[in-house]
């Protein structure tokens, strides 16, 4: 799986977050204050105007202590009520029908059909959940307001702190309600659509090369693919791996009566818990050094050089008996590069050595045929017997006593390179239960369809409802592009590093108009100063606003759920704290803005 | 005018709008069983007459359409975010979802024939040199090829795709650095030939090879010649500027298309290099022979075929000696107008020259220097009397018309002449021509046969038994080229010369001298240009071309020289082939490790 950062711990993350987190705070709130402090003081005067604004302050910090649960409650239940009037369990009707004809528009012949329909399922959860609480959110108040019957909400002792909490409960709940039930029915679909068995042909079975007495065949194809399988002289026997995914076997019967039966699927879906390690590089003549690149855009992965020194290790800790008492079992994919072709039909050669960190200890390399795209392993023996004869034991040989150990990838052929990113390796520590992993994906939806919602009720609370609309998806559109929006205002306003060509909106606009290419300079005089710092300035205005709100693709656990990886509890503890967190400035800035508007009498 | 009034007069106007269109809109109706039908409004009668309409294009995909009505008019942002993803998606090397973007931007532009083309190469070209395992590539090559079958289902007719997909199976298969493993991989595929037998008519007859399975060059030819047929029958459509559609364009604006030429070369090359991949897998005898026979049959029928030049006039490959003989003949009679008049004004140009060029003229061509050859040249030009020379000087008007007729058909069947030769050169079909007439012959047999036993047995250690089988193949490939010397300059005679490398390595083995009167020593010194002339020296050092013992398998047959590029349109495409190797110093490093 491709992991472009590995995440922080949480307890270092919440240190570190709470730390630029209380300072965004502080500067918001005194950014706020003085805001306000100024619009006051402009209607009323110097004086006045700071009374009002410490008047409408600490009225709201006490009006926060006073907030009734049975009131939001209430307030919640109308919201609820409201939204089911409005039929919102049509699009729950929608994703049934999506996951009815997924078929016209899934690809047949997918070589990695698990994460396709984990991806299908949970994208189109996603999309169909936000837009829904998107429009939920924002006509609600609006509408109540343009017809009056706020009044009526008002009137009664019900605080700015509950109607906004209560709508957002509200609406967080029927999303919850939809939410849970498209989970269930999208568990269904993936793990009925996975589902598959083989029939064998026993007129395939031959005797094995590979196992003395026992039988080798291959099953009929189902699904685009067919496995081929050994079977021991027990009868048992474990398929390859295919599509993801294999099959125990099993004979019953002997001889010309024997028959094959083929078992469900295993592995396809899975959650598997990794212990990733820390990765550096040796160069050829074995010291420390920075990985060669060998031209490729993506530079995820970097290489090293075969038929030298130079490796890759990395560097694991908890290596010790208890947690391992039988072996390690350890997995890596490498990307290969050739300089020259060499034996077409065989992959390139590697090996493994497991080392000591803290003295030279090593063990003789394990050898292997590299195999690309595709995950490989090797469970190495807690005891395993040298050439010498002498066994040893891993852990005392070549783990320290903090339980680190180094395991060093070479690359045996000369000319040729590996390539490999520091989450290309790891120790497989266990699986998490699929069912649960698949409900932490829609966990990270669940957190996304609130923080629309409290985006949503705010902009609702002093906007129009098609401007809020507007407002709410600028926003969520601006979130899922956070990380190219600051990009491209870093390489706006420092044009000479800049690590996007083409200039920013107005640049752009002129640009393809003229089917200009963005490499070209933008040649129009003076005209291309003042299009560029206009640019700087809208540029600076979508940074900020980028800045502001949530990251929406730091949400996205697909990846996780579709390559078969547990989504790791640092990550989704770090979302659920993020997502709090908005909730709750958003809750703060509507009930302020509600409160501008002076809608009770 | 209050509201109301504005509101009926916007309804009458557009009642009033409602009556063209409608009447530009009729639809078209089916023939009733009394005859009558109703071509319908303009738009169904154009529809009609270039096969534009939905269904005339090709299957429906219900998936297709939801998905187009869907996005309420935003299929081309849709469209352009789908791409971004499919680039970014092949950058990150995330396979599964290219491929399933893909399909979703095939469902919005299923009728854009550039994308099953430039995502077919994609696929079978690109992503499939991503793998280092063979069995991958040849996996991704195969889903390359079934991707744009996926489009001729949805653009029937449609012969740039069908063409493409003729070209896939031979060239990607048949070409590619792992052409030896890929074809072995696909003569056991039968999924694969099973997924072809529904779209190739009679494919267990046609598409057989050697060992009695498919093989992929003579299903190229099958694929070829459907993508001929839709030309030839008139159904090609207009919409993909097939070639039907040259017809009504103006040449200016031919700018795409593939050329007819080319694209009728296909099906005669797929059989050639059929016919020379045999050679390659050591077949050899009535099979091989059988099979140039009917690659130079059909590239003789290809020679027959009216072939549209960019000058709107028709030309048959075959007709160059016979507009050549044709010119000959007018020439003659154009003299015979005239007695004499021809020397006559020869004699006048020849005065007219400086003694620069009389001297160029008169100095042997193997003495001249660089300035005199060229004097030479312009001398040469200066002295041809041409047709309009000869009609000028004419005196009579009764004569004078009748040669200025002679002349004009001259120069006519000359233009069509130098157009039949440039255009054979395209295709190269001389040396094509020769090449399979030469291969049908014994002594092609015994050359290809007696070079394959003597590498094999080279490269097994029986160096004796690999000399015998060399210098058999030596006397073979003299006869050959004695009779058709036009073969011995020719660029795919460098096997031939690497040969003689390893026979020389052979000899330093057995430690015996390289033969003094070695019998192809005119082809050796011709390519290497007099640096490598083993039969002059003694006590030469030998050839140390191992080639013959390299692990990689069997050594290539030089049988008779390979082609050269066979047309350069294809070099034109989108997305560049990579070759089985990702470093760009691929071909530059031999195969040296073992």
């Amino acid at each position: 799986m491709v992991v472009e950062e590995l995440p922080l711990p949480f307890s270092e993350w919440l240190v570190q977050s709470s730390r630029y987190g209380l300072a965004a705070v502080a500067v918001f709130l005194i950014g706020s204050l003085f805001f306000s402090y100024l619009v006051t003081a402009f209607r009323y005067g110097a004086s006045e105007g700071f009374y009002l604004t410490a008047k409408v302050m600490f009225r709201g910090v006490g009006e926060f202590f006073q907030i009734s649960p049975r009131r939001i409650t209430a307030m919640a239940g109308l919201a609820f009520k409201e939204a089911v009037r409005r039929r919102v369990l049509v699009s729950f009707a929608v994703f049934i029908a999506i996951l009815l004809f997924a078929g016209w528009f899934l690809d047949t012949e997918s070589t990695q059909p698990g994460q396709l329909y984990i991806s299908f399922v949970l994208t189109s959860t996603n999309f169909l959940v936000l837009a829904l609480v998107l429009l939920l959110s924002v006509f609600s108040l609006p509408t109540d307001i343009k017809q009056k019957t706020i009044y009526t909400v008002v009137t009664k002792p019900v605080r700015a702190w509950e109607v906004v909490l209560g709508r957002i409960t509200g609406f967080c709940a029927i999303g919850t309600l939809i939410l849970l039930a498209m989970g269930v029915f999208s568990y269904w679909f993936v793990v009925r659509g996975l589902a598959h068995n083989h029939v064998v042909n026993t007129d395939d079975i031959r005797p094995s090369e590979l196992i003395e007495g026992g039988v080798e065949g291959a099953t009929l194809k189902n699904r685009n693919h067919f496995h081929s399988f050994p079977v021991d002289t027990n009868g048992q026997g474990k398929t390859d791996m295919r599509m993801g995914h294999w099959h125990e076997v099993g004979r019953q019967g002997e001889g010309e009566n024997a028959s094959y039966q083929v078992g469900r699927a295993r592995d396809g879906l899975a959650a598997r818990i990794p212990e990733y390690g820390k990765l550096r590089f040796l160069d050829r003549t074995g010291a420390l050094a920075e990985p060669i690149s060998v031209g490729y855009e993506w530079t995820y992965r970097g290489y090293f050089e075969g038929g030298t020194l130079a490796a890759a290790i990395w560097r694991l800790e908890g290596i010790t008996p208890e947690n391992f008492p039988d072996g390690l079992e350890i997995f890596w994919s490498i990307s290969v590069f050739r300089t020259h072709k060499g034996d077409i039909e065989k992959g390139v050669s590697g090996s493994w050595t497991l080392a000591h960190p803290e003295n030279d200890n090593q063990s003789p390399p394990i050898p292997f045929e590299s195999k690309e795209f595709s995950l490989d392993s090797l469970y190495i023996e807690r005891e395993f017997e040298l050439a010498t004869g002498e066994t040893i034991d891993i852990f005392k040989e070549y783990a320290d006593d903090k339980g680190r150990m180094d395991f060093i990838l070479r690359c045996d052929d000369r000319g040729q390179y590996f390539g490999v990113a520091q989450a290309d390796f790891y120790q497989h520590v266990g699986d998490r239960n699929f069912a649960w992993n698949f409900a932490k994906g829609y966990l990270s939806i669940w957190i996304q369809m609130t923080l629309v919602i409290g985006m949503g009720v705010m902009f609702s609370t002093f906007l129009s409802a098609p401007v809020a609309l507007l407002a709410t998806l600028g926003s969520v559109v601006m979130g899922f592009f956070t990380s190219h929006v600051k990009e491209l205002a870093l390489s706006v306003f420092n044009p000479e590093n800049s690590t996007i060509d083409g200039g920013g909106p107005i640049e752009s606009l002129i640009r393809l108009v003229n089917q200009m290419n963005v490499s070209v300079d933008l040649d129009l005089g003076f005209a291309t100063a003042v299009i560029q710092a206009l640019d700087a300035v809208i540029m600076a205005f979508m940074w900020a606003v980028a800045v502001m709100v949530p990251d929406f693709s730091r949400f996205d656990m697909v990846g996780y759920v579709a390559e078969g990886f547990n989504v790791p509890a640092d990550v989704w503890c770090q979302q659920l704290v993020v997502g709090l967190a908005y909730s709750f400035v958003v809750t703060c800035l509507g009930y302020f803005l509600l409160r501008t508007r002076e809608i009770a009498a | 005018m209050n509201s109301f009034q504005w509101k009926v007069l916007y309804i009458a106007l557009m009642a009033v709008l409602l009556l063209p269109i409608s009447y530009i809109s009729r639809p078209s109706t089916p023939p009733r069983k009394d005859g009558e039908s109703n071509p319908g409004g303009l738009l169904a009668q154009k529809r009609a007459q270039y096969n534009l309409a939905q269904a005339n294009l090709g299957e429906i995909d219900p998936a297709s359409e939801t998905m187009k009505l869907a996005l309420l008019g935003m299929r081309g942002v849709a469209a352009n975010i789908l791409w971004t993803k499919a680039n970014h998606y092949k950058k990150t090397e995330d396979w599964p979802k290219m491929m399933a973007t893909l399909e979703q931007i095939t469902n919005l532009q299923p009728n854009f024939i550039s994308v099953w083309q430039f995502q077919g190469w994609n696929v079978s070209y690109n992503v499939s040199v991503e793998f280092d395992n063979y069995l991958h590539r040849y996996f991704w090559v195969k889903r390359g090829i079934r991707f744009l079958i996926e489009g001729t289902r949805y653009n029937r007719d449609e012969p740039r795709l069908l063409w493409d997909v003729a070209w896939f199976f031979g060239q990607k298969i048949g070409r590619a650095d792992e052409h030896k493993q890929f074809r072995e991989e696909f003569r056991k595929d039968e999924d694969f030939h099973d997924f072809i037998r529904d779209h190739v008519i009679d494919f267990d007859n046609k598409s057989i090879g050697p060992f009695n399975k498919p093989d992929n060059w003579r299903v190229s030819h099958q694929w070829y010649l459907i993508a001929q047929e839709t030309v030839d029958s008139g159904r090609a459509n207009m919409r993909g500027r097939s070639l039907q559609s040259m017809i009504e364009e103006k040449p200016h604006e031919r700018n795409k298309g593939k050329s007819p030429v080319l694209f009728h070369s296909g099906p005669g090359m797929a059989l050639i290099n059929y016919s020379a991949a045999l050679a390659d897998e050591g077949i050899f005898d009535e099979f091989s022979e059988s099979a140039w026979a009917e690659a130079g049959a059909v590239w003789q029928s290809f020679g027959n075929r009216e072939i549209r030049t960019s000058r709107d006039f028709y030309i048959r490959l075959n007709e160059e000696e016979a507009l050549e003989a044709e010119v000959i003949e007018l020439t003659q009679q154009l003299g015979t107008l005239q007695p004499g008049l021809m020397e006559e004004i020869k004699l006048k140009k020849q005065q007219s020259l400086s003694e620069e060029m009389i001297l160029a003229l008169e100095t042997p061509v193997d003495q001249v220097t660089e300035e005199q050859a060229q004097l030479h040249a312009e001398a040469a030009r200066l002295l041809m009397v041409s047709p309009a020379d000869i009609v000028e000087q004419i005196k009579d008007d009764a004569t004078r018309s009748k040669a200025r007729w002679l002349a004009e058909t001259i120069n006519d069947k000359m233009t069509h002449a130098t157009f039949v030769k440039q255009y054979r050169n395209i295709v190269n079909f001389d040396y094509w021509r020769t090449r399979c007439t030469v291969e049908q012959s014994e002594d092609s047999n015994q050359a290809k046969k007696h070079l394959y036993q003597a590498d094999n047995d080279h490269r097994e250690g029986r160096l004796l038994q690999a000399q015998r089988n060399y210098e058999i193949a030596w006397d073979a490939w003299a006869n050959i080229y004695d009779k058709y010397p036009q073969l011995q300059e020719d660029v795919g005679t460098e096997d031939v010369v690497s040969a003689v490398k390893r026979y020389d390595n052979l000899l330093g083995q057995l430690d015996q001298e390289f033969p003094a009167d070695f019998k192809l020593k005119r082809v050796v010194d011709f390519h290497e240009r007099g640096r490598y002339r083993p039969w002059e020296e003694t006590g030469h050092t030998h050839s140390s071309d191992h080639s013959s013992s390299s692990s990689e398998g069997p050594v290539l047959t030089p049988s008779l020289p390979v082609a050269p590029d066979e047309g350069t349109e294809q070099g034109k495409q989108e997305a560049p082939e990579d070759t089985g190797n990702k470093s760009s110093a691929d071909t530059a490093i031999p195969a040296t490790d073992g």
